[in-house]
């Protein structure tokens, strides 16, 4: 199997409402060819439904949705050229393994010889030879997840959908598995959208990663670019455990800004969201430091230390009372304080961006 | 955490927005509309002429009059009255002993348990007739043990206590197994925190186990009232004079042909039936939370004092023995010259195998072709109310469900008015009785497979349809064969049921296409008792080919069959 046709979607106003229930909110985005997107949220955020809209499993309340240039609003599932790798995998148990792989082929009528030869080399990809007459309840989780994959590509597909396809394999497994999903879908160059509840595993997947919120797409972006610049409180807290800080601004400028936190003065190098100067800053808590009392900085008072391994997480508070959270990576012995110590929090010179409040 | 949003669609936004998904997918379409078509014709139509026709006088114009005047007629006030007297005293009566044999046989420790459990269920696949017939031949007025035992003179078991007795012992197989599973469900752990709490035995009994079985409970007790009032067969056999809706119906039309009088019976009959349907339907969408709580461990076993077991124990035995005396008796019926007078064996009776050969052909061609289309039909529809959505799915689930809450005397008034006359006339052929027989059995098929659905990942299905498999080919490759067992449970449901059908089929049948179990019950009537009993083995036999052919083909226990 090489390079596969891939093609763009797009979705355009999607809208989906259960009853009086909206599940999904008005969604546009633009995927490109090739690219894998995830859709991640909370659970009932709506990234499944939206999943389900672009598999043709959910009728669309309003909107269109546009694979490569054609509108498919009116193709039924079977008539889509997506492949989806489900939640639960729905491995006929019935089928063999090679049966369940070669379903997709026999429906579409190709000859038998075409057939075997797509089948081996899928199961090839996947190194599942040698199961073919295996039932799929005989496979471990990771065999199942890897035949609903190969299920999947080999009926060619130019959207691959994959909803929560991980979340029924053991912790060590699912890096494992990403690791392999995000290899193949680069070497088959395949367009790919994939929803999941975790962020982590978004960030390390994707190209693009699409957060959603109550039915609404609150942020599209690269990974690195949502975790330093969030456009809400929301996107900030759900992408990593975050101080926000309201700010004084200083100097708001078009192309950046000065604020002033807790007494500190920050440089923002981006344009700020508003100039109304109504802002906030995201302190992730590897951003800050913490140093004996009698050093420059904030001075605060630890209100819990917790040792988690790779770092020691601190909570703190100000002297007015905001509360923060640092972490200390690979403390010196001056930095490890108990609880109820005098500190001085040092913060960064440079943030990002900014948040609008 | 949707959230909901001020602005609403306009209302039937949703419905067209289904009715296009639907009508991109013209097969999908097609089949909904052929089986929407089907149900009203098999079902909705026959019984609403019945109401309409006894809604109209002389002239054929509306009129409710016409039903005031029938209403006093005394032959209608009687029926009412008996019938109304008979569900008062039958259905608690039965509902309370089933109740009781369901609950010691799930919740304490009686002796034999397991055993007890199959001896008490097992009168379900006992030949039909098996009470009525073993009652007359022992309690009759020349019963075994009446006449010649007792030498009673004046004993008669005709009428109301006989047909009370009747019904309340044949509905404890099925009603105790139903409120056995009610029981089973209930999780040990309520009634282990009422017991922490402080509650005693028998408080805990009454505040917890109990009311967590009521819905399961008045669900069987539902279930009986709809027998009670629709059963044909006893009232005619040991009626005798207690005249009741089910048969005086069927004797205005079969005997008197008042149309009038009959359906205006039957539109009496349905009203309290359809009733008790309705809120049967009502308690099974409530009865979730019994199985909410986890069917994991199952309730607490009591154990009883010593002289407290031994009599539930004792009690057992006896509803054990009856049954299988009036078995014994049943046996002794065919194989003697005229039980209990006239001992000489004989197989003389067996010869009505042989004068019958037409009337088996005819039973069987119809119950097979009944259960065959009737079986596929089930599944398809089972597959389009559990897997499509469309405006009018719950409407067709509830009308698949309907012939339940239907007694056969109104289904068959109804299919000779709707199929007598243009555009249909059906009556008198075998067509009409394969017809009858789908209507009247496709409930449980419908469940069964509607369960076996329920419980598929909805994922397999998408699957498939994503992988471009059209809609048939996913039923016939994926759903069908993932619901096998149901679908040939269905199909045999459906079979025995027809093989026995007696009600509906008695007013649809003609000289040329009589059937075993109406010859059967003929016999019975026309005192022909040997050569009655010889057919009630014909059907009692190829009801246990039928049970093996299950546990063979399913791979289920053959017990199953009987669980709705």
């Amino acid at each position: 199997m090489e390079t596969r046709k891939a093609s763009s979607v797009r979705l355009e106003h999607l809208t989906k409402m259960f009853g009086a229930i909206t599940a999904v909110s008005d969604v546009s985005f633009e995927i490109p060819a090739g690219a894998l997107v995830c859709l991640v949220g909370p659970s009932g955020c709506g990234k499944t439904t939206t999943l389900r809209m672009i598999g043709g499993f959910e009728e669309p309340t309003a909107g269109h949705i546009y694979i490569g240039n054609q509108c498919v609003d009116a193709q039924p599932p079977y008539d889509r050229p997506t492949a989806m790798v489900f939640q639960s995998y729905a491995l006929f148990p019935h089928m063999t393994v090679y049966e369940n792989v070669s379903y997709g082929l026999r429906v579409r009528h190709k000859p038998t010889r075409e057939i075997e030869e797509c089948v081996h080399s899928a199961l090839a990809l996947l190194e599942l030879q040698g199961l073919e007459s295996k039932s799929p309840r005989q496979l471990s989780g990771g065999q199942q997840q890897r035949v609903a994959l190969a299920r999947a590509l080999v009926t060619e597909p130019e959207v691959l959908l994959l909803d929560e396809p991980l979340s029924n394999l053991d912790a060590q497994l699912r890096v494992r598995v990403r690791g392999e999903i995000r290899a193949l879908q680069r070497q088959l160059g395949i367009t790919a959208i994939y929803v999941t509840h975790d962020q982590e595993e978004a960030f390390s997947l994707s190209d693009f990663t699409a957060i959603m919120q109550a039915g609404k797409l609150i942020q599209v972006g690269k990974p690195m670019d949502i975790y330093r610049r969030p456009t809400n409180t929301f996107v900030a807290h759900f992408v990593g455990l975050s101080n926000i800080v309201h700010v004084e601004a200083l100097e708001v400028r078009a192309q950046d800004a000065t604020v002033r936190a807790l007494d500190h003065v920050i440089h923002v190098a981006v344009p700020p969201p508003s100039r109304d100067g109504k802002f906030a800053v995201v302190l992730r808590p590897e951003m800050m430091h913490l140093c004996p009392a009698d050093r420059d900085g904030i001075a605060a008072r630890v209100k819990t230390a917790t040792f988690l391994g790779p770092l020691i997480r601190y909570v703190v508070v100000t002297g007015a009372g905001l509360e923060l959270t640092v972490d200390v990576t690979n403390p010196t012995a001056e930095q490890l304080f108990s609880e109820g110590t005098a500190v001085a929090v040092h913060l960064p010179d440079q943030v990002p961006g900014l948040l609008a409040v | 955490m949707a959230t909901s949003v001020a602005v609403r669609p306009a209302p039937g936004t949703e419905i067209l927005g289904k009715l296009r998904r639907i009508a991109r997918e013209p097969v999908l379409a097609l089949t909904i509309l052929a089986v929407a078509g089907l149900l009203f014709l098999l079902i909705v139509y026959p019984v609403s002429l019945v109401a309409l026709w006894g809604l109209r006088d002389q002239a054929g114009n509306f009129s409710i009059d016409n039903f005031a005047v029938l209403w006093q007629r005394p032959i209608v006030q009687k029926a009412i009255w008996n019938t109304f007297v008979l569900v008062l005293i039958s259905v608690p009566l039965g509902t309370i002993v089933a109740t009781f044999v369901g609950y010691v046989l799930t919740c304490t420790d009686v002796p034999a348990r397991r055993l007890m459990r199959i001896l008490i269920t097992l009168p379900m696949i006992f030949p039909p007739f098996t009470g009525a017939m073993g009652l007359l031949m022992l309690f009759g007025r020349r019963g075994l043990i009446t006449y010649d035992i007792l030498g009673l003179e004046n004993f008669s078991i005709y009428g109301m206590h006989g047909i009370i007795l009747l019904q309340t012992i044949e509905c404890i197989p099925l009603l105790s197994l139903i409120v056995s599973g009610t029981f089973a469900a209930i999780s040990r752990d309520m009634e282990e925190a009422a017991e922490d709490l402080g509650a005693r035995r028998l408080r805990v009994l009454f505040t917890i186990t109990f009311p967590l079985a009521l819905p399961g409970i008045l669900s069987a007790a539902l279930l009986h009232l709809i027998s009670v009032i629709s059963d044909f067969g006893t009232p005619m056999i040991v009626g005798k004079g207690f005249s009741v809706l089910a048969v005086e119906a069927y004797s205005q039309i079969m005997y008197t042909y008042d149309l009038a009088l009959g359906t205006a019976l039957c539109t009496a009959l349905l009203v309290p039936a359809l009733f008790g349907f309705i809120a049967y339907h009502y308690l099974l969408g409530r009865r979730s939370y019994v199985t909410v709580t986890g069917a994991a461990r199952g309730p607490i076993i009591h154990t009883m004092p010593w002289f407290i077991k031994w009599l539930v124990f004792l009690f057992l035995c006896l509803i054990v023995f009856w049954n299988f005396s009036q078995l014994a008796v049943y046996f002794a019926g065919a194989f003697t010259k005229l039980f209990p007078r006239d001992l000489t064996f004989t197989l003389d009776h067996f010869q009505e195998w042989f004068r019958t050969t037409k009337q088996l052909q005819n039973s069987l061609s119809t119950s097979m072709a009944a259960a065959l289309a009737g079986g596929v039909l089930a599944a398809v529809l089972a597959y389009l109310v559990t897997k499509q959505d469309f405006p009018g799915r719950k409407l067709m689930d509830y009308i698949g469900t309907l012939p339940w809450g239907i007694p056969g005397t109104v289904k068959g008034v109804g299919y000779i008015l709707a199929f007598n006359f243009a555009p249909f006339f059906w009556t008198g052929t075998y067509f009409i009785l394969i017809l009858v027989n789908i209507a009247r059995s496709i409930p449980l098929a419908l469940r069964a497979n509607v369960a076996a659905l329920q419980q598929l990942d909805p994922s397999l299905d998408e699957a498939s349809l994503d992988l471009g498999a059209s809609r048939v080919r996913t039923f016939v490759q994926i759903i069908l064969p993932l619901i096998r067992s149901s679908f040939i449970l269905g199909i045999i449901y459906i079979f025995k049921d027809a093989m026995t059908n007696l009600s509906s089929a008695i007013m649809l049948i003609t000289p040329r296409t009589e059937l075993v179990y109406t010859t059967m019950f003929a016999n019975m009537t026309k005192g022909a008792q040997g050569d009655a009993l010889a057919l009630g083995l014909e059907i009692f036999l190829i009801n246990i080919v039928l049970l093996l052919l299950i546990t063979r083909l399913t791979k289920r226990s053959p017990l199953e069959l009987f669980q709705i």
